[in-house]
């Protein structure tokens, strides 16, 4: 299918990473959940990892603008967050699918869909079309104008992918994205995925470390609010022996960086 | 716009709508199947009117309809995902509300087109003056709609939705009861509900309804304001429009005759024969029934001839003004729109004579009225008279053989008694 490409999306970026975290901190509730990451993302897929309790989600929800950071500073997409950051443009560039996707029941995927396409502010000539072009996408054409509420839980989250992505965002963020996804739908995410590393930055959270492993250009490992290590899915396998817990290489790569980061911590 | 027609099918919006216009119907058709349709479809203004009696029980539902579309964003958990996109709250709660409120006011108009068919068919006054009456009404629903919108955002607990039905219901009802005791005067007839039908003569004072708009305009604006601020500290700003209605419409409703209703000129203007005969008049709410009122109308005319000073006009009347000694007055109760006169041929001259050509008067003293027509139209009992034996019949038997004892003379002499004493009347009956 040919897109029209915008002027805007050929001009070079005039920043050098689309997420820059120096220090920060966030909280969730009274915890400090996100306490002095460091952390630099530019294009490509970056997969976050990390144990319950980690900061996963807490790192994302600030990404997306829904806590405000405690401390530290946070520049998403050149745009620094101060004490009144106006957050209108950067939000028309972001793309979200929250841990708990929250939804309107009764609207058919075809219109949830363009509802956040409208609430993204998209030009509305560019909405049918983005729209169509996402369900499809993420493979939920034949559900297109059923009901969300009959949806399963893996329809469910490919619907919930399909907003998070109809504005084509410069910053994704996808907590657990596949959720409920069976082999071949996660298969075809990790394709999907890699597409959408092309021209954007991706960041997705998830348990699974063999997703990391397939459709990330880059590894985040996180623990208890802090960086434990980041680079690429490769050196990440690279640092676990034949010793470590694991199926596989990246598994076993997972579990010694953890270890070793928590014998230095303690 | 998309967004809109989502909201239009996904929204609150249709349930609402749907229930406000079954209830609508109920309360309108449970009447007919009742035999008492003419309590809204004998003209435009009752039916109008009737509606807004229903509103003691559809304003507060859709108080509740909004609070419980208001609860939407929370009971999906879509708040966290709305909150991280660009469109403002205040534009994003706009396709929700215009929806909500569209509906509300298609469901009112559809109940009133409902009725309409039935009025249309009954009726003899087509006018315009439903009009401002269902447009009230329907901002009404709006109001409620919206405030319930805004009270369901600042207050986004399950319980709320049930709770403002229930308070918007005691609330309307505060007026109902208040009007039992007393007609409702100055700021009680602010509520949208009427809380007694009106009759065909009768219409809602042009000012009264208008401070009734100008609140529900207040209240509107401030639940939509309500629902549109971004900061829940910034809500207060939402009385100042709720006040400042108060403000405009107080002035307004003290000013207002009492029970908020004046008369319809355009209902009681006469229609009269113009054929060069004794002259016959009709209310124009009645328009219809002058055909069939002219010709016993003239047969009583020829038969008070018999009376001095006897009237040479027949008039349908609906009181409240003193009876010329030259016409004679028929009750506009004898006529039921869509039916027409209660008796016809000679039942209904014998009507026009009742009390020698006069309205009834308080305390009405049916007995001699009847006696009265009896004894003009020169037969007893008269036709359309017969009462059922009992005390009352008994005792007019033996009023009509006392009269008819009487030398011919002064049995005129006291049926033109009688007529005097019902021109003298000066209340409605």
């Amino acid at each position: 299918m040919v897109r029209k490409v915008a002027a805007t999306e050929l001009a070079p970026t005039t920043y050098g990473w689309h997420v820059q975290a120096d220090g920060l901190q966030v909280r969730a509730g009274r915890r400090m959940a996100v306490d002095g990451l460091d952390l630099r993302l530019g294009l490509g897929v970056h997969g976050l990892l990390g144990p319950n309790g980690a900061g996963k989600t807490t790192l994302i929800r600030a990404l997306a603008t829904v806590l405000r950071p405690a401390g530290g500073t946070l520049t998403l997409l050149g745009e620094q967050l101060g004490a009144r950051p106006d957050l209108r443009a950067f939000r028309r560039r972001l793309g979200y699918l929250p841990q708990d996707f929250g939804f309107y029941p009764r609207f058919t995927v075809r219109e949830f869909v363009e509802y956040m396409a409208w609430l993204k502010e998209m030009p509305p000539r560019d909405v049918p079309g983005a729209v169509q072009r996402t369900i499809e996408q993420v493979g939920l054409a034949d559900r297109a104008d059923d009901r969300m509420k009959t949806l399963s839980g893996g329809m469910l989250r490919r619907a919930g992918i399909a907003q998070a992505i109809v504005n084509d965002p410069d910053l994704l963020l996808l907590d657990e994205p596949t959720v409920g996804l069976d082999p071949t739908q996660r298969l075809e995410f990790r394709t999907l995925l890699r597409e959408l590393g092309e021209q954007s930055c991706v960041l997705v959270s998830t348990h699974l470390v063999e997703d990391v492993a397939a459709a990330c250009t880059n590894v985040v490992l996180v623990d208890e609010g802090r960086m434990v290590y980041q680079g690429t899915p490769a050196e990440v396998a690279a640092a676990g022996g034949a010793d470590d817990v694991g199926d596989n290489p990246i598994e076993r790569g997972y579990t010694a960086l953890l270890g070793r980061h928590r014998a230095v911590a303690r | 716009m998309s967004v809109l027609r989502t909201e239009l099918r996904r929204s609150t919006g249709p349930a609402a709508g749907v229930l406000t216009a079954a209830l609508g119907l109920a309360g309108l058709y449970t009447l007919v199947m009742s035999d008492q349709s003419e309590l809204w479809d004998a003209q435009w203004t009752l039916l109008a009117s009737f509606q807004r009696i229903m509103l003691v029980v559809l304003w507060p539902l859709a108080l509740g309809a909004g609070a419980w579309q208001a609860r939407r964003d929370r009971r999906t958990n879509m708040a966290e995902l709305a909150a991280t996109t660009p469109r403002p709250v205040w534009r994003r709660a706009l396709p929700t509300s215009a929806a909500l409120a569209i509906w509300l006011v298609l469901a009112y108009l559809v109940t009133f087109a409902a009725g309409a068919v039935r009025v249309a068919g009954s009726t003899d006054y087509p006018n315009a003056g439903w009009v401002p009456i269902v447009a009230v009404g329907a901002l009404s629903l709006v109001a409620a709609g919206w405030l319930g919108m805004g009270i369901g955002r600042l207050l986004p607990s399950a319980h709320t939705p049930p709770i403002l039905v229930i308070a918007g219901f005691l609330a309307l009802l505060v007026p109902v009861q208040l009007s039992k005791s007393a007609e409702p005067s100055g700021a009680a007839l602010l509520p949208p509900n009427l809380s007694t039908t009106l009759d065909e003569f009768t219409t809602i004072a042009s000012r009264v309804d208008l401070a009734r708009a100008v609140v529900l305009a207040g209240l509107a604006v401030g639940g939509l304001l309500l629902v549109m601020v971004a900061r829940r500290k910034a809500a207060v700003i939402a009385i100042v429009p709720v006040v400042l209605g108060l403000a405009v419409a107080v002035p307004l409703v003290n000013a207002a005759p009492a029970g908020g209703v004046q008369a319809d000129p355009g209902a009681v203007a006469e229609v009269c024969t113009t054929d060069g005969g004794p002259e016959v008049c009709v209310t124009t709410a009645h328009a219809k029934g002058l055909a069939s009122l002219t010709g016993p109308a003239r047969k009583a005319l020829t038969l008070l001839a018999k009376l001095p000073n006897a009237p040479t006009s027949v008039r349908e009347v609906t009181g409240e003004r003193p009876q010329p000694a030259g016409e004679a007055w028929l009750h506009s109760d004898n006529y039921q729109p869509g039916r027409g006169w209660l008796d016809s041929g000679d039942a209904l001259v014998v009507r026009i004579l009742a009390g020698a050509g006069t309205r009834p008067c308080d305390p009405i003293d049916y007995r001699t009225r009847a006696l009265a027509a009896a004894w003009l139209f020169g037969q007893y009992p008269a036709p359309g008279q017969r009462l059922r034996p009992g005390e009352e019949a008994a005792g007019r038997d033996a009023a009509w053989q006392t009269l008819r004892a009487l030398p011919e003379p002064q049995q005129r002499q006291r049926i033109a008694e009688i007529r005097t004493a019902g021109l003298t009347c000066h209340g409605d009956s």
